[in-house]
């Protein structure tokens, strides 16, 4: 069979269940879209609490839909080999013959549209609940920053879903780990800006940070002086990351194969 | 085997899934850093509107926040149990006829679970003087309000495994649901009056509410919101009391139906693939 064409499948028959997936399991939608709203809720109250102009209650719209991202990124991506070899599916992905990228490009194709549904139900809660006013500045600006810092999220979900591989147990734990430090980091609810220029730039290594910061100026120009960097720049740097984190992931794939095959564990449960 | 024993065995094994995964030194600092990422958050947010590092206001979600780690990471923790012992370890069915019931096991590990939650608020409260903020300890108060919350806590985690065994890949969801629930209606970071009416009267059903305006007290000397203002000490301690059994009565039972339900059905080491 063509490599194309072969690769292409895998990437439709890997993405395949996860859009099913939410037909067939309709109560994860209402779990999936519920919890975030919840938190999402509070994080505006607090803003009100402290008398904090609408556009803050915005921030933290957005940062909820980007939130949805990022968690589908840590749980549905990078500790999804992981789970597979827990539920004896790894074995038969690398039995299989096509790339092992197109089933990580599979399952971070579904994942974006399951988890576009929820991020969508976030944003009309925004703005039929709460109000919250968008004023796109710049569409075209916008559709370049959420698609790319989209890629760099999931290419280092792709990365991540090598490496937790081999760290085994402890993926559980750094997943965790990597909620409330991250979301502190990346500015989710308030403008990175906030955090100091040494500490935001370090945190810009996380593809949420600088995405975030660019559909903040973009959607509410009013917060143009809390922007870390121009929206433009920041799309550049994006577009690096997603390169990187993209390469990264297919060394970091080949790395566990290759260890599987010289070492022979790779496949076997509670590593 | 005597109930302190089989408590003891649960704690242990809590304490052995949880931290045998890395050295002490990275455990110690695992646990810490997700409750301490989580109040920066809402430091840097308190800091983008209000300009400075320090207000009653921080106080008050700084403080809530601090001891809503204490339900959240329990009840996240509890939720998953049912779900790891049945389908992870698979070990749910010889944990079902070995002679420790699972009511019991489940308490076991939740009161390590909850043990553990307390260091890294301790933490926090000791980061908070940093901040500036002025505490005013009630010790009675506040280990009235610890040892009640275990309970309602606890409760909770026993109805969130009784909905666990009876469904699938929901884990997880669940418990951070009951929590995402109490984080918005208990007032633990902005005041319950700038609730809407209907959801204040919610927030009086939760005992939750109670606990967190106990703990401002027993915390900080004084409770800003305006709200639960207007509760006396001692009611507030009835009102918590009361739900707190209530709760924990209730948790039992549905858990009782749900672990009945489960066996006739078939479906206790049911196996989702997860």
């Amino acid at each position: 069979m063509n490599t194309v064409l072969l690769n292409l499948r895998a990437i439709r028959g890997r993405a395949y269940p996860r859009i099913v997936g939410l037909i067939r399991e309709p109560s994860w939608i209402f779990w999936e879209t519920v919890l975030p709203l919840l938190s999402i809720s509070a994080f505006i109250y607090v803003y009100r609490s402290l008398n904090a102009p609408p556009m803050y209650e915005g921030f933290v719209v957005l940062g909820g839909v980007m939130t949805t991202y990022w968690l589908n990124v840590l749980w549905s991506m990078a500790a999804q080999l992981y789970w597979e070899k827990e539920t004896a599916n790894l074995q038969l992905y690398l039995a299989a013959p096509m790339s092992k990228m197109s089933i990580l490009a599979g399952m971070a194709f579904g994942a974006i549209i399951s988890t576009t549904l929820r991020a969508t139900t976030i944003l009309l809660l925004g703005i039929f609940v709460f109000h919250v006013k968008f004023v796109i500045s710049s569409p075209l600006l916008l559709l370049l920053v959420f698609v790319v810092a989209l890629l760099a999220l999931y290419g280092m979900g792709m990365l991540f879903a090598s490496l937790y591989l081999m760290w085994g147990r402890e993926a559980w734990y750094l997943n965790n780990l990597f909620q409330e430090p991250v979301y502190f980091l990346s500015g989710q609810y308030f403008p990175v800006k906030a955090l100091g220029t040494f500490l935001a730039a370090a945190a810009s290594i996380i593809p949420l940070t600088l995405g975030l910061d660019a559909m903040r100026q973009i959607l509410f120009p009013e917060s143009i002086p809390w922007g870390f960097l121009n929206p433009w720049i920041e799309l550049g740097i994006l577009s690096v990351l997603t390169v990187i984190f993209l390469v990264a992931a297919k060394y970091a794939l080949d790395r566990i194969e290759y260890l599987g095959k010289t070492k022979g564990t790779l496949t076997m449960r509670w590593q | 085997m005597n109930v302190k024993n089989e408590l003891k065995a649960a704690m242990w094994l809590e304490f052995q899934i949880e931290s045998n995964w890395t050295s002490p030194l990275i455990f110690a600092i695992y646990n810490i850093l997700k409750p301490v990422g989580a109040a920066l958050v809402l430091v840097a947010m308190f800091y983008v509107v209000v300009g400075a590092w320090t207000g009653n206001s921080l106080a008050f979600m700084y403080v809530g926040n601090a001891f809503y780690m204490i339900l959240a990471q329990t009840l996240f923790s509890i939720g998953w149990i049912v779900h790891d012992d049945r389908e992870h370890y698979s070990t749910l069915r010889y944990l079902y006829i070995s002679p420790t019931p699972y009511f019991r096991y489940l308490v076991g590990r939740s009161i390590t679970r909850y043990s553990l939650s307390i260091v890294p608020m301790c933490v926090l409260l000791l980061l908070g003087l940093a901040l500036k903020i002025e505490y005013r300890f009630n010790l009675l108060l506040l280990t009235f309000a610890l040892i009640l919350g275990f309970v309602f806590i606890v409760g909770t985690a026993l109805l969130i495994s009784g909905i666990n065994l009876l469904t699938a890949r929901h884990g997880g969801a669940i418990g951070e649901a009951f929590a995402g629930i109490f984080y918005l209606a208990s007032g633990v970071v902005f005041p319950v009056a700038l609730l809407p009416g209907w959801a204040q009267q919610i927030a009086l059903v939760f005992p939750t509410t109670y606990w967190f305006s106990i703990i401002r007290i027993a915390v900080l000397g004084y409770e800003s919101d305006k709200f639960m203002g207007g509760f006396s000490v001692p009611d507030l301690c009835l009102y918590l009391t009361t739900l707190s059994f209530v709760y924990f009565f209730l948790a039992y039972l549905l858990f009782r139906f749900a672990d009945t339900l489960a066996r006739k059905l078939g479906i206790l080491d049911m196996s989702t693939t997860y």
